[in-house]
């Protein structure tokens, strides 16, 4: 196509979508006219405090070269003490590949200027919610990888009842816009709406690139709602005369918010899914969220003999993966003293690679299909040089 | 659990020991192959260590045959002796299938093992207590000329969990190498680690001498090679 035809064929585009949806926030939104929010002094410091909980994300892939820094993609919050940070799924999310960066790094400073003072953590992701597009991550260690002690506590945000919020509700947007300098930014608004069906909230306030993941709170300085897309309104405008579109005009955008209850059952699944002692230990499991789940189970045994190898670890990555690495490890789990296994966590039905290891370093690969009831896998090992 | 240094073995009950190694079905009567892995152990003609376990009877630890039953509150301890240079790792596998490195200890700044020293498991005065949860523990003893990357990396959890994270597991399916650690084996050459047999003499009720393990000293060739390990099974279980 010629660049002329193609953007014929855009703008036209344009016109008969009114409204563009757009993933992650517009870079540049012409917002209504705002109002300033009469809230009182005591909510103004309330609101203060919840900053000290928002940080920054940044993150670098494995392959990048070393002079390669973290490059900042959004915001996260820190929602419970012992370092449970909620953001965006989008935000740790390679566009590209669809797939997880290997760092995601967060910068927390109580002043909020993670430049000057922040301190930086790895996190690790620990569910995430494709659907509703959030993910619920673990601080798991400082930036130079050294674990945190058990008894530290983070400035955490208490969660807000998003179920009970109001029409015309004050808002506050707090975030690492890229327009804001990548230091922390405050803004408010209203509620404008709830979608009840969608799991949204909709905001006039302020949020473009880099507010992803933030936190959006109430007057009491709760987080009712994490700030996720816009939703631009773009007409197309002929202004040569010629009958073709040929610029566009913003007369406004929405903001939408995944409404902090999401956030809350998140938390209790991982409360569910955690015994007293994991949770003290900054570990890393993800789970692939779905509808219907496969928990993966089996025996490793030797072939020789058909005694079980106890301590073999198991995992699974997508099908025909080589590289492992903790992106495209999916789930994994070790034997017992009867060779059982059931790995960490449930993967959707599909094809994958299945990987073993023995502490005795024989090794095995073969290519599995899950459905939703496949019987227990059964893996026979033999000596490593046999391989 | 009092006096507890870093775990508790989870209801145990007959300690069978037992090679990993599909060879050790193989070759000598079981006799005869006692005697030759004490010789061997002794006179340092192959490459072997001596485990040895106690429980503790009143104020005292006792040796007890591996093969004891084990029952809820039980204390013991497990020393061992290797008769080479090199390294060896214990790991825990619980009844849940969940590994920690118990030797060398998380805060050992060196774990390499010299002939004739004794180590403890767990050191100084502390025991390991067994727990009311029922099932079959395994401590898994591994003999290694070189140090092993993916255990090592373990001590660096506070607990010696072994593949807790999805790094440390992605390093440990990788083939041993984490990219944490300085591994002494050539990169990738994980794989190529070869296992060797090894022969048993197994320890009895109230004798010193404990278990003692040794590989196979045929043809001259009973000591390890860098890139070689010969790994075993201590398995306990409780009924």
């Amino acid at each position: 196509l010629s660049k002329t035809v193609h953007d014929v064929i855009k703008l036209v585009a344009a016109a008969l979508l009114a409204v563009a949806t757009l993933r992650e926030p517009a870079t540049s939104t012409t917002q209504l006219a705002k109002k300033g929010p009469g809230i009182t002094p005591e909510a103004r410091a309330l609101v203060r405090q919840a900053i000290a909980s928002t940080g920054l994300i940044l993150v670098r892939n494995s392959s990048d070269g070393p002079m390669q820094a973290p490059r900042a993609r959004g915001s996260a919050v820190v929602v419970r003490s012992d370092g449970i940070v909620v953001t965006n799924n989008h935000v740790i999310t390679n566009d590209r590949t669809s797939r997880l960066y290997d760092e995601i790094i967060f910068g927390l400073s109580r002043d909020g200027d993670p430049a000057s003072s922040a301190t930086r953590y790895r996190l690790k992701p620990l569910i995430i919610n494709k659907e509703y597009d959030l993910a619920l991550l673990r601080i798991a260690s400082d930036f130079a990888g050294n674990p945190i002690p058990k008894s530290f506590i983070f400035p955490s945000i208490e969660l807000g009842d998003s179920h009970k919020i109001k029409v015309l509700e004050d808002l506050f947007i707090i975030g690492f816009p890229e327009k804001g300098g990548l230091t922390v930014t405050v803004n408010s608004g209203f509620v404008e709406g709830k979608d009840i069906l969608g799991n949204w909230i909709k905001t006039d306030a302020r949020v473009i690139h880099g507010n992803s993941g933030g936190a959006a709170v109430n007057s009491e300085g709760k987080l009712v709602g994490i700030p996720t897309k816009v939703v631009a309104d773009e007409q197309p405008i002929d202004t040569n005369g010629d009958g073709f579109p040929d610029d566009y005009r913003r007369y406004g955008a929405v903001g939408f918010l995944r409404p902090s209850h999401l956030v809350a059952e998140m938390i209790a699944q991982l409360d569910s899914s955690e015994t007293p002692e994991a949770k003290s230990i900054p570990s890393a499991p993800k789970i692939v969220a779905s509808s219907t789940l496969v928990t993966v189970r089996g025996l490793v045994k030797s072939a020789a003999t058909g005694r079980p190898i106890a301590g073999a670890l198991v995992g699974l990555l997508p099908s025909g993966e080589t590289t492992i690495t903790e992106s495209t490890l999916l789930t994994w789990g070790s034997t017992n003293a009867e060779g059982e296994f059931k790995l960490n966590r449930p993967v959707p039905p599909g094809k994958y690679t299945l990987k073993a290891k023995a502490l005795a370093n024989q090794f095995y690969t073969t290519e599995i299909e899950l459905g939703p009831s496949s019987p227990a896998i059964v893996i026979e090992m033999r000596a490593s040089l046999d391989q | 659990m009092k006096g507890i240094a870093r775990f508790t073995l989870v209801a145990l009950a007959a300690i069978a020991l037992t090679a990993t190694s599909d060879a050790q079905d193989k070759g000598h009567k079981k006799g005869d192959e006692a005697a030759r892995a004490r010789g061997l152990f002794l006179h340092k003609q192959s490459d072997a260590m001596s485990i040895l376990v106690l429980k503790r009877d009143g104020g005292t630890l006792v040796p007890v045959d591996p093969s004891n039953e084990f029952k809820a509150g039980d204390q013991i301890k497990i020393q061992f002796q290797s008769n080479f240079e090199g390294y060896i790792y214990v790991v825990n596998i619980a009844p849940s299938g969940k590994r920690r490195v118990l030797f060398p200890y998380s805060e050992a700044s060196d774990n390499a093992v010299h002939p004739d020293e004794r180590y403890d498991i767990p050191p100084g005065g502390s025991t390991i207590e067994f727990d009311q949860e029922k099932g079959t523990e395994v401590l898994q003893v591994i003999m290694s000329r070189d140090r092993i990357p993916y255990l090592d990396a373990a001590l660096k959890d506070p607990e010696g969990n072994l593949s807790d994270s999805a790094s440390s597991a992605a390093a440990e399916l990788q083939g041993g190498i984490s990219k944490k650690v300085t591994p002494v084996l050539p990169k990738d050459e994980g794989s190529k680690v070869r296992s060797r047999d090894i022969i048993l003499a197994a320890g009895k009720d109230k004798d010193s001498k404990g278990s003692v393990i040794a590989i196979p000293d045929n043809g001259g060739g009973g000591k390890l090679k860098s890139g070689e390990i010969a790994p075993f099974e201590i398995r306990l279980k409780h009924n």
